[in-house]
């Protein structure tokens, strides 16, 4: 087997990682979030960012017990949700929310989100770049 | 005055009315990212004609001008791996060893992770769009990412002798037909990952970008690294362009940059 | 390689002219510009640019703003406010003197964050690059590689306003002043070194004048209801930069102020 070959295989194995757009637009999905800690949490927002290179949002989620924790989501940057539709006032806080997405590699209570759905109006929208995709196979952005 | 001409009188008068309110209404609401632009050929129903033929600049040359973002069909090439398209890369021996080691790290280091800027074509592959401004002997190149931009020179001039390294290199531009020829020199050292699996280069990076645009709606970039720290030989790839049409850049500053600190390696 | 694509003695006596230029440019050195004679420039019979020479016009009949600048005073960027009074509301006051007394600590384009406008355009030494086109006019900076985009086609202000570093600026032509509207502002910008405040109901107006080849007025008018009295002006001056190109100033690492 060349070298050539060798590597190209090692490389089809690990750049499936990194072969579509990563919707984290500067940097890479993988280095950060991990699609095997798929996300769904319901919770109130708490805090809107709404900046570049990520607007963030953040959510009071109540367990069974009680106990709230705060989690903080990352969406892309502002100026491409404007571009897919969202406006400013879009999350308010207090809203009712539900997300779709992916946790944190380092543990911590951040996650990436694809799909938020606002309980007010049940209306379903995409928290990443371009156009909704279906969720990642693998650990692909 | 009979009732049949009363009524058509008063006909009349709403009509009229309803015309000065209407024009007293003021335009609609106006929206950043959806701006009708002078100058786009439209069909029959007002909507941007994609396939019209590419406009021309007074001296006849294509005129690129127009906001462009990769198109999500006819290439696998990504801001995440430029080579997906099966293109073979000629690594130098300590290159290949680099790449394997960036993408095992899951792309950690990559310098726009702290908003610095992208590389050449990585800057065209992500989803925020592109704007092209084409004057006479000036080409400028806006980036709705990190509101960056690069200038391309296309008034003849040469690489300036004393020419020093910057981020975005410096582009000298001539036309070739219809084919715009784009040559890019110049690069800092630190601007050393080419896409987001971390094709690496050096301060040896000379680009060779051709600008075809199509029709009113594609364009085509064909890409030519030629790296001989990184690389045996130059490599080439090929890039699709769609228009956004009738829609302007948001601004994007990094102002709220907090992945850097969550960012994890192997 | 090198086709002489001009006549050798017009190049011998651009790269004389411009290389004595070069040295004594109105306070821009060398290190600060690359290199690069223009071969448009009207010149003297000694090769220099002719920098008294009536402003140009561009192809529509306008002036031609078109060229790379730099402030011909430090004053504004160390108080915008320099020819007169800005009369400040006691919120706004209150936060200058804070950021008078702490000699500027804080101010985000000592993060790497822009200065905003119009002080990125305030730096002497840093001179930016003014490129008219019909639709747009763009200012290009060397810090942090930013632009600005002028719209002159026509359009208003969007409705779904982002506030923004640079704001969202129109423009239209009164006779020779092309008068800049800019509305849209985050407020995190300080107006100028000193600390000047402004809230996101800045509206700031340029109007941008080219007296000759070789100077730009650009006279502004600070129109901030929540952090000023009564809008307050400045005379800005600029001069032409000639036979240089932009360099670059990429600030390093820019974290959020919030963790």
């Amino acid at each position: 087997m060349t070298k050539l070959t060798r590597l190209a295989i090692f490389v089809a194995g690990l750049s499936w990682l990194l072969a579509v757009v990563p919707a984290a637009a500067h940097h890479s999905f993988a280095a950060e979030y991990d699609v095997n800690k798929p996300l769904a949490l319901k919770g109130a927002v708490s805090k809107v960012e709404w900046k570049n290179p990520h607007a963030f949002f953040y959510i009071d989620v109540t367990d069974e017990t009680g106990k709230i924790t705060n989690w903080a989501l990352e969406m892309v940057g502002a100026s491409a949700l404007l571009r897919n539709g969202w406006k400013a006032s879009t999350l308010k806080i207090g809203d009712i929310v539900t997300i779709e997405g992916s946790g944190a590699k380092d543990g911590t209570t951040q996650g990436q989100a694809r799909i938020v759905v606002l309980a007010s109006t049940g209306e379903r929208l995409f928290a990443q770049a371009g156009q909704e995709t279906q969720p990642a196979q693998g650990n692909r952005p | 005055m009979n009732s049949a001409s009363a009524k058509k009188g008063s006909r009349g008068s709403i009509a009229a009315g309803m015309a000065i309110v209407f024009l007293m209404a003021g335009p609609v609401s106006a929206q950043w990212a959806k701006v009708r632009l002078p100058g786009t050929p439209r069909t029959s129903d007002g909507a941007p004609n994609l396939t019209a033929p590419a406009p021309r600049t007074p001296d006849g040359r294509p005129d690129l001008s127009g906001i462009w973002r990769k198109s999500r069909d006819g290439t696998k090439v990504s801001a995440g791996n430029l080579a997906a398209d099966g293109v073979e890369v000629p690594f130098q021996p300590w290159a290949e060893a680099l790449y394997k080691e960036r993408l095992a790290n899951n792309g950690k280091g990559v310098p726009s992770e702290r908003c610095l800027p992208h590389q050449i074509p990585k800057t065209y592959l992500i989803a925020e769009p592109t704007k092209i401004v084409q004057t006479p002997g000036l080409i400028v190149i806006l980036h709705e990412e990190f509101n960056n931009y690069r200038q391309v020179f296309t008034d003849g001039r040469l690489f300036p002798p004393d020419l020093d390294r910057r981020w975005m290199g410096y582009s000298i531009g001539k036309w070739e037909g219809d084919t715009l020829i784009v040559d890019t020199r110049g690069f800092v050292g630190e601007n050393d990952w080419l896409d987001f699996g971390g094709h690496p280069a050096t301060d040896a990076l000379h680009f060779v970008e051709r600008y075809r645009r199509r029709d009113f709606g594609h364009m085509e970039i064909q890409f030519t690294v030629d790296d001989s720290k990184a690389y045996m030989k130059p490599w080439t790839f090929t890039v699709p362009f769609d228009l956004l049409p009738d829609t302007e850049l948001i601004e994007q500053i990094c102002d709220n940059e907090k992945d850097a600190a969550h960012l994890v390696g192997k | 390689m090198n086709v002489l694509i001009y006549g050798a003695r017009r190049w011998a006596g651009l790269i004389a002219g411009s290389a004595a230029i070069a040295f004594v440019i109105h306070g821009v050195s060398r290190a600060q510009g690359l290199h690069v004679p223009d071969p448009r420039l009207p010149r003297l019979s000694n090769g220099r640019p002719n920098l008294t020479a009536p402003a140009p016009k561009a192809r529509d009949g306008k002036p031609d703003l078109s060229g790379i600048w730099n402030t011909a005073e430090d004053k504004y960027l160390r108080n915008l406010a320099a020819d007169g009074e800005a009369a400040l509301q006691p919120a706004a006051a209150a936060l200058y003197k804070e950021r008078q007394n702490y000699d500027g600590k804080d101010r985000p384009s000592g993060r790497c964050l822009p200065r905003g406008v119009p002080s990125s355009m305030l730096v002497r030494g840093r001179p930016w690059k003014l490129v008219q086109t019909p639709g747009v006019v763009l200012i290009l900076f060397d810090e942090s590689i930013h632009y600005r985009q002028i719209f002159t086609d026509g359009r208003g202000f969007p409705d779904d306003r982002i506030p923004t570093w640079f704001g969202y600026s129109i423009a239209k032509w009164e006779g020779d002043t092309l008068v800049v509207d800019t509305i849209g502002f985050v407020d995190d910008t300080w107006l100028d070194n000193g600390g000047h405040p402004h809230s996101d109901a800045l509206h700031l107006t340029e109007r941008f004048r080219r007296r000759t080849v070789g100077t730009l007025d650009i006279g502004i008018t600070v129109d901030d209801p929540k952090a000023y009295t009564k809008p307050w002006t400045a005379a800005l001056r600029f001069n032409l930069v000639p036979d240089i190109e932009l360099t670059e100033h990429v600030c390093a690492v820019h974290e959020s102020p919030t963790p």
